[in-house]
């Protein structure tokens, strides 16, 4: 079994890392480095953000002797995070992945297969857990110092934490898969349930974290019992943490025995699982009634915005940042009076230097996420159809990047004008922020079409392979970033240097976008469509 | 009438998977073309097809180029995949609709030709249900649906029959050669030389990227069987 289980776990994981799978050949060496280069930015990105904000809670808490809030709030954060990403990759990996009627033909025991498939989900949730808790650990470690304790508990606690957040998410998507298999719109419901748990498990967690300073050092042991209270493991890790060997047992005890019991279940009828969980609803009595027709377009447009809505996995990572504007559109009541104490300047320059914040997040928001990044991709093996059918190619580009915009904008729209409204902002004012959202959307869906185009991975065996590993979706995600912190970069050195005010400034920063929209837009539907002809 | 003209097609630089392929579909043929596995068969279609591009050479169909008009060349052709993946989120019915709009169908031809098609292959009652619960052989039913409906004026198949039950693959083949009657024409791939022998007017064999022989099969075969024939040339 060993021998076989690296085997088949190697195969795994080549197929999954490779570069030479991430969108490109095997001879392009210099995409190779290049998109090497790319993940180890974007890595290196998302720590440096862990520990920015380790640094800012440590300068916060460990002047009033509550330091170990930081590890408190940082395992649970993470196995929130654990937890969400197991909500939505955890089907992908263990029942519906499309190397499974490959793999159980084979003379390997199912009980292996299931070891293999587990392990590929476990590493995905460790690289989560390295990112959150591992940095924010080594960042408390460089402020505060080591102990031994304190050093044994993090190291265990990165690569134990995610276990329990992992056998929670396998047992909800599991019930809830088998729940709605039956379900017409199974798809459907599928995305609404994990937007609605995303969204309830971002604003429980914002509720108790994300909060002022002060508030934090007076009620330092109350936020510690109630995020305990929320997830129990995080008192054993602190009491761990602080020397309590017991509790450290019991932490990896309540992470690890609850997936090895989950294991053992699923092992005893694995492949039945498997084929339960992806039995299709079907009906043997349909009688033809008249459609109706559609133009070429429309019926484009149809297809790709229920290609999108057919799978929670990729709309909650193709759409994810409308969840971070939803947060803004929240947050924005607490922002309210936030110009006057954190500024001290002027409540003009106040409102001016809100109001370009705002944009600036609004454009990162819009811009930051697109359904097109693997709209190509996800065709794979349904591209012989786009070929052979009398469609100009340029169509097809229209409708996957209308479809990015077509889903997007209604929340778009809906939060930026619960921020105006909030935050009082003039009806130009807002208009503005309305045409900047629409603006930034539009031109992140040719940016994600062209940013696929150029790292096309039709070999994919599981989706989230294509939506979130890709390297079309790492480039697109620096791209945006690069894009944003740019033109809302020129934003502020105008306002420093040359005093406009935040309305021209906003105005300023829109012509950006609609000059890149046009440029990107040209890019895709001329070059695109070039290359899009030589993908095979 | 389909004109191929010195095809060539490569995946590497040191070996042409389609060498210089010439060959003639006129109205009213079914054109059998076979050869061994790795031959260049399903490379020639897609090719042909317009799903992977050529170095070299030009196919046009009554005239209209590929490469220059390809929407108005596609308009007169349907192809379908020996393994034919679609679009699974969709319903059958949906995908018919889908085409069907692709392809301009009027809503009287669907009407008419949708149950008609669907009734004959036995899927009308599985129309309402996701492709993802198809079998191999029903998403194969769907597509020849799908084809038909839009009334190609050229079917490009390979391997048709791979995966039909025996009442399926016996519709199927009594629609080409009610397609060739209306003036249609038919092209497809095959390793089935029973097949290929009764159905075709006319045949072609390629080996290793190069065509062999072709034209009408009793030219083609001689005296001798096409099983003999093909066994002596690949």
């Amino acid at each position: 079994m060993k021998n076989k289980f690296f085997l088949l776990l190697k195969a795994g994981l080549l197929y999954t890392f490779s570069t030479s799978k991430m969108g490109f050949g095997s001879k392009s060496r210099a995409k190779k480095i290049g998109i090497i280069i790319l993940f180890a930015f974007l890595g290196i990105y998302l720590a440096a953000f862990s520990a920015v904000i380790t640094v800012l809670f440590y300068d916060k808490v460990a002047s009033a002797g509550l330091k170990m809030l930081i590890p408190s709030l940082f395992v649970s954060a993470s196995a929130i995070l654990n937890l969400l990403s197991a909500l939505f990759t955890s089907a992908g990996f263990l029942f519906k992945a499309k190397d499974l009627p490959i793999l159980f033909p084979l003379p390997v025991s199912h009980r292996t297969i299931l070891a293999v498939k587990f392990t590929q989900f476990y590493l995905t949730e460790v690289l989560i857990s390295l990112i959150s808790l591992g940095v924010s650990m080594v960042t408390f470690y460089v402020l505060d110092g080591v102990t031994l304790m304190g050093l044994i508990t993090g190291i265990i606690g990165i690569f134990i934490a995610p276990l329990l957040p992992m056998s929670i998410g396998v047992a909800i998507a599991f019930g809830v898969g088998m729940l709605i298999r039956n379900f017409k719109y199974k798809n459907q419901i599928t995305t609404a349930i994990t937007v609605i748990s995303s969204v309830a498990l971002v604003l429980a967690y914002y509720a108790t974290s994300n909060l002022q300073g002060d508030f934090i050092i007076a009620n330092a042991q109350a936020l510690i019992d109630k995020v305990s209270s929320i997830y129990f493991p995080t008192k054993l890790f602190v009491n761990a943490f602080e020397g309590d060997v017991l509790s450290l047992l019991l932490f990896v005890a309540v992470n690890v025995l609850p997936l090895i019991i989950l294991f053992l279940l699923v092992s005893l009828r694995y492949s039945s699982l498997v084929a339960s969980f992806n039995t299709e609803r079907t009906s043997s009595n349909y009688k033809y009634t008249a459609g109706g027709t559609s133009s070429t377009f429309g019926t484009f447009l149809s297809k790709e915005i229920k290609r999108v809505l057919s799978s929670s996995m990729y709309i909650l990572n193709s759409c994810s940042s409308m969840l971070m504007l939803g947060m803004y559109a929240i947050l924005s009541f607490k922002l309210k009076t936030l110009p006057d104490q954190l500024f001290g300047v002027s409540p003009e320059l106040a409102e001016d230097i809100l109001y370009l914040t705002m944009a600036g997040l609004i454009a990162l928001a819009c811009g930051f996420t697109s359904t097109s990044t693997s709209s190509i991709s996800l065709e794979a093996k349904t591209l012989w159809i786009l070929r052979s059918i009398p469609v100009d190619i340029k169509t097809i580009f229209n409708a996957k990047a209308l479809t990015n915009a077509i889903i997007q904008l209604p929340v778009a729209t809906v939060a930026v004008i619960v921020i105006c409204i909030v935050l009082g902002f003039s009806i130009v004012k807002s208009l503005l922020l309305l045409a900047l959202a629409a603006i930034v959307l539009l031109a992140a869906s040719y940016g994600g079409l062209a940013t696929n185009l150029l790292f096309p991975k039709l070999d994919w065996q599981n989706e989230m392979q294509v939506i979130k590993q890709s390297a079309a979706a790492g480039l697109y995600i620096l791209f945006a970033f690069v894009v944003t912190t740019l033109f809302i970069g020129l934003a502020v050195l105008g306002m420093i240097f040359l005093h406009l005010d935040s309305l021209t400034l906003v105005l300023g920063v829109t012509a950006l976008y609609m000059f890149l929209f046009l440029i990107l837009h040209g890019v895709t539907l001329g070059w695109g469509v070039r290359k899009f002809q030589k993908i095979y | 009438m389909l004109v191929i003209q010195s095809l060539t097609k490569s995946y590497s630089p040191e070996k042409k998977a389609v060498d210089d392929l010439s060959l003639t579909i006129e109205d009213g043929d079914i054109y059998g073309f076979i050869g061994h596995n790795g031959a260049g068969k399903t490379t020639t279609l897609k090719s042909i097809t317009g799903i992977i591009p050529f170095e070299s050479g030009t196919v046009t169909f009554n005239g209209i180029d590929l490469n220059k008009q390809p929407e108005l060349y596609k308009s007169n052709i349907a192809y379908i995949p020996d393994n034919p993946d679609l679009y699974e989120n969709m319903t059958g019915i949906k995908y018919i609709n889908f085409l069907a709009d692709v392809f301009s169908v009027s809503q009287q031809d669907r009407d008419t030709l949708i149950p008609r098609y669907a009734d004959a292959f036995e899927l009308t009652g599985n129309l309402g249900s996701p492709i993802s619960s198809y079998s191999h052989g029903m998403k194969q039913k769907l597509a020849l649906i799908a084809a038909f409906v839009h009334k190609p004026r050229l079917l490009i198949l390979d391997e048709p029959f791979v995966g039909l039950d025996p009442k399926a693959a016996y519709t199927l083949k009594e629609f080409m050669r009610e397609l060739c009657a209306g003036g249609g024409s038919i092209f497809f791939s095959t390793h089935v030389l029973e097949v290929a022998e009764k159905l075709c007017n006319k045949i072609a064999i390629i080996k290793e990227g190069r065509l062999v022989r072709s034209g009408l099969i009793d030219d083609v075969r001689g005296d001798s069987t096409l099983e003999n024939l093909f066994l002596e040339l690949v």
